[in-house]
Order: C-alpha cells, then structure tokens, then sequence
C-alpha cells in the first residue's frame, strides 16, 4: 500500500517535472521563434540596403507616375459608377417586381372584373 | 538581382523582386518604357570613356567645380538683387510681408524645382541682396514642405501594388505630416515672438562679422578666400548682362543665376549619388537595428552626402515598400533628411563677406534652426512624436483602398491649396 502510494506520488511528480520542462521548452522555442523573426527581418533589411544603387537611381521623379494614379483614380471612378448602376439596376428591377406583385395584389383586391377591364400596358 | 550588359550596351537589371517591378511590367509602364530595363547611376563623364579611378577624379573635380559655380550664383543673385531693387527691397516685396504668401511661394517654388537646396539657396541670395528676413523666414519653412512632394510622387510608381503602395505612401507622407505640423508650429512662433530670426541673427553674429571672435574670424578667412576665387565669375556675368539695361539687369542676372543654381544642384546630385553610394550603404547598414537617433543620424548623413533631401527621402520609398522596413523604422532617417539638407544653404551663405555675409549666415541658421528645433520639439515630445506617423498610416490606407485620396492629397497639398491660399490673402 504504502510502495503503491509512493509510486504514485513519483509518478505525479514526474508529470510535474515534465510540464515544467515542456514550458521551458516552449518559452525557449518562442524566444528563438522571435529571434530567427528579428535575424530575417535584418536580413531583409540589408539585402534592401545593398540595392541601394538601383533605388538611388529611381528617385528621379517621373510625372508619368501622376497620370499613372489619375488613370487608376479614373478606373476605380467609372468601376464604382458601373457597380452604382448595377445596383440601381437591380433595385429597378425588384422594385418592379414588388410593384407589379402590389399590382396583382391591388387588381385581384379591386375585384377580377375591374382587373380584367384595366387594358394591358 | 541579376544584371548583364545588352548587346546595345545598356545595362539591364531583373527587378523581380523589387517592389517597383511589379509597377514596370504593368502594361501602363511598357507604354513608357520596356519593362526590364532600369535607369543605373552613371556619371555624365563615363561616355568620355573615363573608368576607374580617373573617371572618380574626374568626378570629384566637377563636384568642386559645380559648387564653385553653385556659391557664385548665389553671390550673383545678390548683387542682382541689389541692382533690380535698388534700396526699395522692403518696399517691393511688402506683398509677401504676409507669412501665408510667403509660405506658398516656398511650397510652389520647391515642388516645381523638385529641389529645396535651390530655394533655400535662393533665398540666402536675395537675403544679402537685401530682402527682409521676415518675408525669407516662410520662404524657407515652405521649401521644407516644397520639397516632400519629391517622395510622394515617387511613392505614386507603387500604385498597382496595393500592399506596397500602402507601405510606400505612408513613407512618404510621414515626412509631409511632420513638416506640416513643423511649419503650423514654428510659423507661429515666428509670428508670435519672431523667436527663429532672434536665435538665427544670434548665432550669426557669434559665427560672423568684426566682432564673433575666434568662429567668427574662420568663417570670415574663408569667407574672404571663396570671394576672391569667385569674384572673376560673378563679375563675368555681370559684364555679359551690361547691355541689359537698368534694374532689368538685376532681374536678368537673377533669372541667370537661378537657372544655373538649378542645374549646378541637380548636377552636383546625380555625381553625388554616383561617388557616395558606397558610403551611403555603409551607413544604413551600421544604422540598421539601432535606436531612433542613430536613424536620425544615418538620413543625416546620407543627405549631405548626396545633397538632397529630396533623393535621400525619395530612397525611403521603396525600401519601406518592400516591407523589409517599418515606418517606424523609416520615421527618424525622414526626420534626419530635414537636417542634412541645411547644409546647402550653409555653403552658399559664404558666396558673401563684411555684413553680406552676416544675414546670408542668418538665413542659413534659419534654415538649420528650424530643422532641429522641429525634429527635437516633435520627436522629443511622445504625443506629437506620434502624430506624424498616425496620420501618414491613416492617410495611406485610405489611400490603398481608393486612390482618388492619394490624388487629393498630392494635388491639394501641393498645388491645390497653396494657389488658393495666395489667392485668399491677395484679396
């Protein structure tokens, strides 16, 4: 009895002593997780540095690059246009809809002789 | 990047991975130009034939040459000055007593020339001429403003790429945002107190004139020597414009000197870029990981090495662009390229000697006083430290989503609202 409970407090403590180890382990994996981060992002950083000559080069101002973004601004307008009129598009239509479904409605509660009467348009 | 020699002789770069290749294979760029082929730093002199280390000699020479044409110009600019105004400087020029005119004429000036060295310059030139420093003082602060458009535009080649325009933009109009609320600031103190011309004409009679002591009595050496090495080349323009008849000789020898300022800049630049690249290299790379000052001092560095703000923030735009660099890694180099650019007025403050040289040397200080009060003021200050920054992001994901923002911003920032507002304060 008293082998058995100390078996079992061996074995508790061991799975104490584990968790312990796998928190560190985690930490420790975190801590070179953030480090090989940082070593890339350096890297990075200086692969970009050597480039520099390339860069240098394009800092001259081309206006072009105006009409570049004004082209762009031009495109997103007349999207934006084209995407509001598909809407209305569809408003139109469903209200249409709705408005032909109210007039169903309002023929069938006017009676189907008068409904009938109304000529087709 | 790989690069090779064309059978024509260009050199031709891969730009796969740059994040402005992406701009030049789109079919717009190909209309202008073929997509894989890359404008490389060159020296005008390489076509001469010249390689090695003549070809650097020979660079280094022009560089000397072209700021020796650089400070005459400025000297030119003040004797024209002098000549078109007679002693009415004050008089003439009463329509840009207002701040806000003044102000624009810096913005307007500086976004045209693509260049702030050739306002401040200027603006030192006409100094000594006899234009007061109170109608200089907007001037200088607006080319700090003139001179961001420079970057913006460049940022503009990124538009295709959402990601890399977002980043880019908010790169470049970090250093708008910073030089707006330095200017809001420091013109108003200006206005209120008159406190940079007070600290500027200080300095200036510690660093200048009969009375500054040991600084003083270097300054004025130096002074006194560029004068006489540079006195046969002003009075040669002034003798080739004689015949110019009266105060529209002055103006002629203004317009001359401007034109030559202008080009002597953007020539001085491109060698520049040419002999310090390697310098510039090892400069980042030692800045790289560092603190906010060191970032402060590497754009700095890199400024006066190529001598333009406009080339060193510009750089900014595409490193941030690839993402390699945060804006808030890029925010303090920004902030360091306001600083290196004063040196341009600084060299052209000694085209003058006696009392000429004492309020061209004010005008220079203005123009360094005001940088590093604004860099220390907003940056030492966390809650204006931030603001730059904050509002850079906020504008550039507006910008990334819908581009019509980025075109207001451009076009009203730098044309839109300065014309009105020279327009307003004329009524």
């Amino acid at each position: 009895m008293t082998a058995e409970r100390k078996d079992q407090e061996e074995l508790r403590d061991m799975e104490v002593e584990l968790e312990l180890i796998l928190q560190d382990a985690e930490v420790t994996v975190a801590k070179i997780r953030e480090e090989l981060a940082q070593h890339r992002q350096l890297r990075r950083q200086r692969e970009q540095i050597e480039r520099l000559p390339e860069y240098l080069a394009q800092t001259e101002v081309r206006w072009r690059d105006m009409r570049v973004l004004l082209d762009e601004v031009r495109s997103e307008l007349s999207a934006g246009e084209q995407d509001a009129a598909e809407a209305n598009g569809a408003a139109g239509a469903s209200d249409a809809g709705a408005s032909g479904a109210d007039g169903a409605a309002e023929g069938s509660a006017e009676g189907p002789d008068e409904g009938a009467a109304r000529p087709a348009s | 990047m790989f690069t090779f020699r064309s059978p024509c002789g260009v050199t031709v770069h891969d730009m796969t991975t740059s994040p402005l290749a992406d701009e030049r294979k789109s079919p717009s760029r190909e209309e202008h130009a073929t997509s894989e082929e890359v404008a490389h730093l060159s020296s005008p002199f390489e076509r001469f034939g010249l390689t090695g280390r003549a070809l650097q000699i020979v660079n280094w020479l022009a560089v000397v040459a072209a700021v020796y044409v650089l400070i005459t110009a400025v000297g030119v600019i003040g004797s024209g000055f002098k000549i078109a105004t007679g002693d009415q400087a004050e008089t003439l020029f009463e329509f840009a007593t207002n701040p806000i005119i003044g102000l624009m004429i810096g913005v307007v000036a500086t976004a045209l020339t693509q260049s702030s060295s050739t306002t401040t310059s200027v603006t030192v030139g006409l100094v000594a001429g006899g234009l007061p420093l109170t109608v200089a003082i907007p001037i200088i602060m607006g080319a700090n403003i003139g001179t961001t458009l420079t970057n913006t535009l460049v940022s503009l080649g990124m538009v295709k790429d959402k990601d890399a325009f977002r980043r880019g933009f908010a790169a470049a109009t970090v250093h708008d945002f910073f030089n707006l609320i330095a200017v809001a600031i420091f013109l108003t103190l200006e206005m209120a107190f008159g406190l940079l011309e007070r600290l500027s004409t200080s300095l200036a009679s510690v660093s200048s004139g009969t009375d500054g002591g040991f600084v003083a009595s270097i300054f004025g050496g130096i002074g006194t020597v560029v004068e006489v090495i540079t006195e046969p080349l002003a009075d040669g323009i002034e003798a080739g414009l004689g015949w110019v008849p009266g105060m529209w000789q002055g103006i002629a020898m203004i317009v001359v000197a401007v034109a030559l300022i202008l080009m002597v800049i953007n020539f001085i630049g491109r060698l520049l870029k040419v002999l310090m690249v390697g310098r510039a290299k090892q400069v980042l790379h030692a800045a790289i990981g560092r603190n906010p000052l060191t970032g402060i001092a590497s754009g700095t560095a890199v400024t006066v090495m190529v001598q333009s703000s406009s080339t060193s923030t510009a750089l900014a735009v595409p490193l941030a662009g690839s993402g390699a660099f945060t804006l808030k890694q890029i925010y303090p180099y920004t902030l360091g390229t306001n600083i290196g650019t004063t040196v341009t007025a600084l060299i052209s403050a000694f085209a003058f000697t006696g009392p000429e040289a004492t309020i061209a040397l004010t005008a220079a200080y203005v123009h360094l006083l005001f940088n590093v009060l604004a860099v220390t003021l907003i940056y030492g200050l966390p809650f204006l430290r931030n603001l730059p920054p904050r509002g850079a992001t906020w504008l550039a994901a507006l910008a990334a989503e819908k581009k019509i923002y980025a075109a207001i911003w451009v076009l009203g920032v730098f044309v839109a609202v300065p014309l009105a507002l020279i327009l307003v304060t004329s009524l």
